[in-house]
């Protein structure tokens, strides 16, 4: 029983998280190593998606692929993928700016001084990583807490299909409604101790790395 | 450039993992529909006869189910807000209306009647419930519920507009339920949902029923193609829907027996 919704929301988040971290960490190294025109631009058009509602994304997300939107013709409008868009669009600019964040004052140290040493390039982005994975460890905790837990655009662009894009968040919403305590408690039981899990991992991983 | 491989392969991966496989229908429809269970039932059944369709399930108020059709988000739509649909078929997006269940909408409230409404017709129900300020949820989410609410104040001629015993919930029949229950407020409901969500669950009971004026009258309606394009290629599947919804005897025996376990009696009504 909601095992399978369970793992959907994993999956869906799993997903988000990656392209989230894969975007979010590029652009906060890109920020806090290169100076360029309209970067402060650039950092407010950040700061205002990191407090954007989530229900204004899954608005807008809503619009571009209904069928008779841009990307309507993808057919992706009630499905996972429109979903997974929506929650790596919540983790990147919290994930970009703890990253920027945690690099502004030594990334350039840390850049030039491997530069020195005569590190390649992916050989800097390890160095670099590996330096700041106590920040990229609460960046993806924090990300994760965010995009499990929306319920607003999850309903709005997922719609809330079981079997197919009914995920913890929206079932805990849905059985209530339908009066079904029991069900979205545990649900909701199943929620936190899952948080718990992946947060313990997290902190497993920043000590061992260490 | 490994990353960049890397990434492309996954992009590939999650591209072709969702892949889709069967015909899917999509039928929005209003929360009152499914928070009842009913159409779990009929799609179980349905996926029996037609294993090759799919049908997900839209659970929005019938004012968004419009909405999602007109944009081409929804392929067929069975809602309950006569006036609506009659507007959606002449605005010519809907092309064909088939009525095929009904219940009876009610009015319930906090177990101990603070405005004595029991027995009352829902004309003077609502009339008594706004003279002595009692507290009132409403859906005010346009959907058919909330449609049939707003008919009455339109007849009794009371304008509820910020009146402070009047609560807008905004959502959905269940969760407005639970508001009502909460507050200890009068609210309207389709009886269907009350017995599922609320009877034997929320401190609510059922003071007007069996008004004529509060018939709940469910239709299918399919798209016209003309103005909603996409519907022509799923024109076979949708025929396959709505025969079975309206005229299939697995339909009629399972709206005629639906609730009847439970609650001792049906929770709809075929209509002829």
């Amino acid at each position: 029983m909601g095992i399978d919704i369970i793992l959907r929301s994993l999956w869906i988040a799993f997903w988000a998280l990656l392209f989230g971290s894969i975007f979010g960490i590029s652009i906060g190294i890109w920020f806090a190593l290169k100076t360029f025109k309209f970067k402060r631009v650039l950092f407010l058009i950040l700061y205002l998606f990191l407090s954007l509602p989530p229900i204004t994304i899954g608005l807008f997300l809503y619009l571009t692929f209904s069928r008779s939107g841009a990307f309507g013709f993808l057919g992706w409008l009630f499905t996972t993928k429109v979903m997974i868009i929506a929650q790596a669009i919540m983790a990147t600019p919290l994930i970009s700016i703890i990253t920027f964040n945690s690099l502004e004052h030594r990334g350039k140290k840390i850049y030039e001084t491997a530069l020195l040493l005569g590190a390649k390039p992916h050989e800097i982005i390890r160095k670099i990583l590996k330096e700041i994975r106590f920040s990229l460890g609460l960046a993806v905790a924090t990300a994760f807490g965010k995009v499990i837990s929306e319920v607003g655009a999850s309903t709005l662009i997922g719609g809330d299909i079981e079997g197919k894009t009914r995920v913890m968040s929206t079932s805990i919403l849905a059985e209530t409604r339908m009066g079904n305590f029991n069900f979205a408690l545990k649900q909701a039981l199943a929620l936190i101790l899952i948080s718990l899990a992946i947060n313990f991992f997290i902190l497993i991983w920043q000590g061992k790395t260490e | 450039m490994k990353k960049l491989v890397f990434s492309l392969i996954l992009i590939l991966l999650f591209v072709q993992g969702c892949a889709a496989k069967k015909v899917t229908l999509r039928l929005a429809t209003t929360t009152s529909v499914s928070d009842s269970g009913i159409l779990s039932v009929l799609l179980d059944e349905f996926k029996k006869e037609y294993p090759s369709i799919d049908v997900d399930i839209l659970a929005v108020g019938s004012g968004q189910a419009f909405e999602l059709a007109k944009r081409g988000d929804a392929d067929l739509l069975i809602v309950h807000s006569p006036a609506d649909e009659q507007k959606f078929i002449e605005d010519g997006y809907g092309k064909e209306r088939i009525p095929f269940m009904k219940n009876y909408f009610v009015v319930a409230g906090s177990p101990d009647d603070p405005c004595k409404i029991q027995g009352k017709t829902a004309d003077e129900a609502f009339k008594v419930i706004a003279e002595k300020g009692c507290l009132f949820v409403s859906r005010a989410d346009a959907s058919g519920t909330n449609k049939k609410e707003l008919s009455i104040w339109k007849e009794i001629n009371i304008n509820t507009d910020g009146k402070e015993w009047y609560i807008k919930s905004g959502s959905g029949m269940g969760a407005s339920l639970i508001l009502a229950s909460e507050k200890g407020a009068y609210i309207l409901t389709d009886k269907a949902t009350f017995m599922t969500v609320a009877y034997n669950k929320l401190p609510l009971k059922i003071f007007v029923e069996n008004d004529n004026s509060l018939l709940n009258i469910y239709s299918i309606i399919t798209l016209n193609p003309d103005k909603v394009p996409h519907v022509v290629a799923l024109k076979g599947e949708i025929n396959d829907f709505v025969n079975f919804i309206t005229s299939s005897n697995t339909t009629r025996s399972i709206i005629e027996d639906f609730g009847k376990g439970k609650f001792g009696f049906p929770l709809f009504e075929l209509l002829n």
